[in-house]
């Protein structure tokens, strides 16, 4: 891995160094991968939206204001990028551009998906306690806690405000705390 | 001190928070106070009885009764309380709250086990040829069909199918051109028909004179070559004898010659032989001299 910082690898796929551009694509796909793999849980979805998310990021690169965090903007596009592919595939039918609804259900996870993506009993146990939460929770754990953004950038991306992301998100980690303790009542102990 | 100072140390009083100065101040006042006194001994029965408040859960009954469970304001303060972002009375509360009830203290330990867990899913490796996939993907376009070219374009030349499919885009595309309106070949059935049914145009018969002016000429061109051919034939013809004359008058002579040589051998051997039959056998001391 590039001891480059992400501005410095910007600055040249700018130029466009496609080494600059490989090394990119390889620090953050797997941040990516994992976004869309909230979003659509479907291993297969989830790679091509990946896929679509970087070739965007790679058409837009000189709209990226140079100031600009590349993390946020980059998971909103994949979050974008995902919720599009859900409406195209039909997989699901998300709320438009900010779901957070709590009474929406979710579709049941594919079986045996997750065990294909998550290689330990922890994260596997969280990703089946996730799948059980309703759309607008999920993806207030995914940003938040997951992706560690911060309470400003997810009500910009949610189009919210702050104070609601806030509350919303408190209740979506209790609910999640709450699930798992169903799931298996011994974690955290 | 009066009874109003002493009511308001009351619960200090009992739970020995006192200060001893103070303690005994008010030890003294209720001695010479029969309500007070009534109230201190009051309070010491109920202290008496906490132990059997404590065993029948009395603070849950009551709050049943009232403003029902406490569960739900703790859960709303928890995650901020575990964030750290909870203090002053609010967060004392909380820490109260999760000192008897055991729901919410496995809830808050597992809010603690996830704040730990959930980053460490922020990153899910893909399949190994992704990285390439998009590569591939995001190469600008020129480089992409030359790649294209180079690798997929061979593939499909040698499939078995290619001919049979070539033949039905080239089918489909005359068919298209043919039948579209507005297309330039739109009118070419039409023509063709036209032209397979008109009458074949007339051909003037070929006349005599016009039969002999070929013929001579023809001949006018055709004549001195063969001539030319005839007489290069023959010259080289004439040349291959004499030659095979040459070669066969040599190789006579030469066998001649050697017929010659041969026999001029053999009389010198037959010579040298008889001479060494006419000459007597030597003897040692011959051979030493």
């Amino acid at each position: 891995m590039t001891n480059l910082d992400t501005d410095q690898l910007l600055e040249l796929c700018r130029q466009g160094d496609d080494l600059a551009w490989e090394a990119l694509v390889r620090r953050f796909q797997g941040r990516v991968f994992s976004v869309a793999w909230h979003y659509t849980r479907n291993k297969e979805e989830a790679r091509d939206a990946a896929q679509d998310v970087f070739i965007q990021v790679y058409r837009k690169l000189d709209e990226l204001d140079q100031g600009r965090a590349f993390v946020p903007w980059l998971l909103r596009i994949a979050r974008n990028r995902s919720i599009d592919r859900l409406r195209r595939e039909n997989v699901r039918t998300p709320e438009t551009e900010v779901p957070v609804d709590e009474a929406q259900p979710m579709a049941a996870p594919e079986p045996g998906t997750d065990e294909a993506v998550w290689h330990d009993d922890r994260r596997r146990l969280l990703d089946r306690a996730l799948a059980t939460m309703s759309e607008g929770y999920r993806e207030l754990i995914v940003l938040k806690e997951i992706q560690e953004m911060k309470l400003e950038e997810i009500a910009d991306l949610l189009g919210l405000p702050i104070g609601t992301v806030k509350s919303r998100s408190h209740r979506a980690r209790i609910a999640l705390a709450e699930a798992v303790r169903e799931l298996d009542p011994s974690y955290g102990a | 001190m009066d009874c109003r100072e002493l009511e308001m140390r009351l619960e200090a009083l009992l739970d020995g928070a006192l200060a001893p100065a103070e303690a005994a101040a008010c030890r003294a006042h209720a001695a010479g106070c029969p309500v007070c006194r009534d109230l201190l001994e009051l309070a010491g029965h109920a202290g008496a009885a906490r132990a059997i408040e404590d065993s029948v859960d009395l603070a849950a009954q009551v709050l049943a009764r009232t403003s029902g469970s406490a569960c739900g304001r703790a859960r709303e303060l928890l995650p901020a309380r575990i964030d750290g972002g909870l203090a002053g009375a609010d967060g004392e509360l909380v820490d109260l709250h999760l000192e008897t009830c055991h729901d919410c203290r496995d809830l808050a330990r597992t809010l603690v086990a996830l704040r730990v867990d959930l980053p460490t899913m922020a990153s899910l490796r893909p399949d190994e040829h992704f990285t390439r996939d998009v590569l591939a993907a995001t190469l600008p376009v020129a480089t992409r069909l030359r790649r294209w070219w180079r690798e997929t374009w061979p593939t499909w030349l040698r499939r078995p199918r290619f001919a049979w499919e070539a033949a039905y885009v080239a089918t489909l595309i005359l068919i298209l051109l043919v039948t579209l309106p507005g297309s330039p070949a739109a009118a070419l059935p039409s023509k063709a028909l036209e032209i397979a049914r008109a009458e074949p145009p007339s051909v003037a018969p070929v006349t005599a004179s016009a039969r002999e002016w070929l013929v001579s000429a023809v001949r006018g061109v055709w004549d001195p070559v063969a001539e030319g051919v005839e007489h290069r034939v023959e010259r080289g013809s004439r040349t291959a004898r004499g030659l095979a004359c040459e070669a066969d008058a040599r190789a006579r002579r030469g066998m001649a010659q050697a017929r010659e040589e041969i026999g001029t051998l053999l009389d010198a051997a037959a010579s040298l032989l008889t001479r060494a039959d006419e000459q007597p056998p030597r003897t040692t001391e011959d051979t030493e001299a």
